[in-house]
């Protein structure tokens, strides 16, 4: 098993797009690429719903690449969507969140593709997707001991921490009025929210 | 086209393989995942090499997260009867990566810090140029990459190193607010001082700015 | 099989078996590879009208040019050159003076676009450097044609200047303006000295280029890990027709005739904000545990006198002189066992603009990265003891009262875009690759926002907190400038005759 990392795990999907026009005279690869266009971005991206996604990306496949003979032509007959994600924890689990979280762009999207069971019931779904999955034959983290949460976190703490030294630096800085300021600055570290996914 | 989300830029490229050659590179990969079992190797055998190129890719810290599949080409899903089935040539070998900021520079640092590494992977693809000299390697990429339809980053304002500055901040502080809670001030400001110190170099402004990308090209 | 054998053969021929490359000195202009300073210099800018005066005035300065050639050494010392004279072309100069599409085109485009288009995306020239407000010359894009008199006395630039000027008028090619610049004298009756206007020593780092002719000076070039010593840079990262670190030809424009012994300038006015400057290191100094001069150390890396801060991290006594090391030495050092910036600042202006080893794996990320730098000052040298008002009034300037002091910035590189854009973007107006976040350069940095420095403190017996510097102001900006190629000898022969068709 390739797929996982720590606790990361490294999904490629592959979905055969539907061959002719879509209800509106487009070619659902076509299609699908405008769905992509108009998802939102950031924080807004549906994608921020699903709390461990660090990241993920949509790739339509139209062609397949030529280096020149005496390489050999290969011509898909059909297109695929290439949907990746580097996520926390284990496939099922994501793949619920995903239905869950993100189930109306999902279901927009993959509405463009074969035998797409749609997003209501769960194991049709997981079934589906698990058959377009094609295994990670290897798969690189920088930092995969740690989730989503975790990074959020930190990253939050990071800000708010490089503040606090500035502003108490300076030998001058009376010991108990440091210390007090410290004691300060834990409670609201503790209190802070969690940033929102896609907005820090 | 969307391969820049704030700091992070999405790569993917597919390349080639004659699916005879397809297993040189399994065999690779095989290798690649024994080096990373927890045994010790030394640094000049084979696999010590092969691991070490895992450490130089993180010690590089441009990358979040890369991943290589193998596709056979019999293996691109086939999920309906109306549905008809691909009659390839070629296996594929796709490459994902997460990485920060521009585009050449990243694939120049491959090129420059683990050309072994990137060979060992590739040369089993059509036409493969070798990292070594750049320019070869640069339009091979070039050829074989696929613009990002979308992209999303639950961090957009963070680059890999930014993220491990702040797990490292965050790992430090978790661990000084508990050995410091019950000293006295004058204590306190000195364990405080020798705090400051190891978590200097996660102390820099962070966050999306507008940073001056080039698009790739 | 029959591959494999010529494969075979091949592998009898390959890099191991290579010989010191030498360059044509005596068809590359003294400029690119001269590394000493004049006292003197003035640059002067013109636009070529019709392509017939401006190839017979080009066919002219061909005559003046100054090569590369060694000049004779007397006790391992250089006598210095008398003069130098140095021509270079904006891409529409060359256009102007007629050579050919095909050869235009083949030009890679960070030139062909030139400096004022890509200035504020990917130089970070915004607000008080805004290209919009640049000096007109260089708002106006007129420049066709530079041209360098450097000499050693005032007479000598006169005289040459002159008769350029005579050239010009005689060919009908316009002179658009003049910059006058020369080696700063700090002292009245003093001697010149190597300062520019903050009172740091400049001009130390130059990149040691194999095949130059001239001695190796110990960390001027890259280091060699196997080797475990300096070795000289391959002189394609600063001379077209040559082998680069990448092991290939750089990237140069058609025909060869036309590219080899060239080179890329860019060509940079810089405003120094004195006052800014000072105001900033006397209140920051205060809060700075070793004070103003040790911060300004900080700053940049090296003492104002130029010693480096890897080789004298620690302040002298209070009324003591600077530290000071042997001049050999004063490139002659390495990160490796400063990794975390205790005693030069991960985000020093040294260690950003040469980070040598900083990034890891020995300095192979920053070989392809370096630049020769030519910097001259411009306008007089404001004496320690001016008052701030004084010298605040001296720093104004706008549309129509130039700048009055600061330097001319040029830097010479076989890739403008991998080189000098990479080092101003990626290493002075962003902080990633040395852990220092989006924090910028703290003397030359674009600052739009960007205020800060982390100067790191270090662990040991007696602890030194780190110390974040707010309130960095835009010390350097921006007053136009241009990128411009530098045509070797022969090839100025050929752009003057016209002779530049290809098949």
């Amino acid at each position: 098993m390739a797929n996982t990392s720590d606790k990361a795990y490294g999904l490629t999907i592959l979905s055969p797009i539907l061959g002719g026009v879509s209800a509106d005279g487009v070619p659902h690869d076509r299609a699908i690429r405008r769905e992509l266009i108009a998802l939102g971005a950031d924080g807004e991206s549906p994608f921020a719903q699903v709390p461990t996604t660090h990241f993920a990306r949509c790739v339509v496949i139209d062609t397949l690449p030529y280096e020149g003979i005496p390489a050999k032509v290969d011509q898909l007959k059909n297109k695929y969507l290439l949907f990746t994600s580097n996520f926390d924890g284990e496939l099922d689990d994501y793949l619920e969140l995903v239905r869950t979280r993100m189930g109306d762009a999902v279901a927009r999207i993959w509405s463009h593709c074969h035998a797409f069971p749609g997003v209501r019931d769960r194991a049709p779904f997981a079934s589906y997707m698990r058959r377009c999955q094609v295994e990670t034959s290897f798969f690189f983290g920088a930092y995969t001991k740690h989730t989503l949460v975790e990074v959020l976190r930190a990253l939050d703490t990071q800000r708010r921490m490089a503040q606090f030294v500035a502003e108490q630096q300076g030998a001058r800085r009376a010991p108990a009025a440091l210390q007090q300021a410290f004691r300060e600055l834990v409670g609201e570290l503790a209190g802070a929210a969690l940033p929102r996914p896609g907005t820090i | 086209m969307a391969n820049i989300c704030g700091k992070a830029y999405a790569l993917t490229a597919f390349t080639r393989m004659n699916p005879i050659k397809t297993h040189g590179l399994r065999l690779v990969f095989a290798l690649i995942r024994l080096s990373m079992l927890p045994i010790p190797l030394p640094k000049w055998s084979l696999m010590g090499k092969i691991r070490q190129v895992q450490v130089d890719l993180t010690e590089l810290s441009f990358i979040h997260f890369a991943r290589w599949v193998i596709i056979e080409r019999g293996q691109f899903p086939r999920v309906a009867d109306e549905q008809e089935p691909e009659e390839l040539h070629y296996d594929y070998l796709l490459f994902e990566s997460n990485f920060n900021g521009d585009w050449e520079k990243y694939i120049d640092a491959f090129s420059q810090v683990v050309p072994g590494g990137m060979d060992n992977i590739w040369r089993w693809s059509v036409k493969y140029p070798q990292s070594r000299p750049i320019t070869p390697f640069l339009n091979y990429i070039r050829n074989c990459q696929y613009d990002t339809d979308y992209y999303y980053s639950a961090y957009p304002g963070a680059s890999t190193n930014d993220v491990r500055g702040a797990l490292l901040l965050q790992e430090k502080l978790d661990r000084f607010i508990l050995a410091s809670a019950a000293l006295p001030p004058e204590q306190f400001a000195a364990a405080y001082k020798r705090f400051t110190v190891e978590i200097q170099n996660c102390l820099s402004t962070t966050g999306r700015q507008a940073y001056p990308t080039r698009v790739a090209s | 099989m029959r591959t494999l054998l010529l494969e075979c053969v091949d592998q009898l021929l390959t890099d191991q078996s290579e010989r010191p490359v030498t360059l044509d000195l005596s068809d590359i202009q003294s400029f690119v590879l001269y590394p000493v300073g004049f006292p003197y210099a003035r640059f002067s800018f013109f636009h070529v009208g019709d392509s017939l005066g401006g190839r017979a005035f080009v066919g002219a300065l061909a005559e003046l040019v100054s090569n590369a050639s060694l000049p004779e050494f007397r006790d391992g010392k250089p006598v210095p050159k008398p003069r130098e004279v140095s021509v270079a072309f904006t891409y529409r100069g060359l256009a102007a003076l007629g050579v050919p599409d095909h050869s235009l085109h083949s030009f890679p485009h960070d030139f062909t676009q030139g400096m004022r288009a890509r200035a504020r995306e990917l130089l970070v020239d915004r607000g008080a450097s805004d290209p919009d407000g640049w000096e007109a010359v260089w708002r106006e894009e007129q420049v066709h044609v530079w041209v360098a008199v450097q000499a050693n006395d005032a007479g000598e630039l006169a005289r040459i200047q002159a008769a350029l000027l005579e050239h010009a008028r005689a060919n009908g090619v316009e002179l658009l303006g003049v910059q006058e610049s020369g080696a700063l004298v700090t002292r009245p009756g003093g001697d010149f000295t190597s300062k520019e206007h903050f009172g740091y020593t400049d001009g130390i780092g130059d990149p040691d280029i194999a095949g130059s002719g001239w001695p190796s000076i110990r960390g001027r070039g890259k280091w060699d890990e196997e080797k475990k010593d300096w070795v000289p840079l391959a002189p394609g990262e600063f001379v077209l027709g040559y082998r680069d670190e990448a092991g290939e030809l750089p990237r140069a424009p058609v025909p060869i005739g036309l590219a080899r012994n060239g080179t890329f300038m860019v060509y940079r006015k810089l405003h120094q904000n004195v006052a800014a400057f000072r105001r900033f290191l006397a209140n920051e100094g205060e809060q700075f545990d070793g004070g103003p001069e040790f911060l300004a150390a900080k700053l940049m890396g090296r003492w104002r006198n130029g010693t480096p801060l890897i080789a004298a991290p620690d302040p002298p006594p209070v009324g003591a002189p600077l530290p000071e090391v042997a001049a050999e030495a004063l490139a002659d050092f390495r990160y490796g066992e400063d990794k975390e910036g205790g005693r030069c600042p991960m985000g020093a202006h040294i260690r950003r603009a040469n980070p040598r080893d900083s990034l890891g794996f020995h300095g192979v990320l920053v070989d392809q990265r370096r630049i020769v730098r030519r910097g001259v000052p411009y306008g007089p040298w404001i004496p320690e003891e001016t008052p701030l008002e004084e010298v605040e009034r001296l720093d104004h300037f706008d549309a129509t009262e130039p700048s009055r002091h600061g330097v001319i910035f040029m830097a010479l590189n076989a890739s403008i875009e991998r080189q000098f854009e990479f080092v101003q973007r990626e290493w002075m107006n962003y902080g990633n690759d040395f852990r220092q976040g989006n924090d910028r350069d703290p003397i030359t940095g674009a600052r739009d926002g960007h205020d800060r420095m982390v100067i790191q403190g270090h662990a040991g017996a007696e602890v030194r907190a780190p110390h974040v510097c707010r309130g960095l102001e835009q010390f350097a900006v921006t007053r136009g400038g241009a990128y411009f190629f530098i045509p070797g000898l022969t090839a100025l022969r050929l752009i003057a005759d016209g002779r530049l068709e290809v098949a």
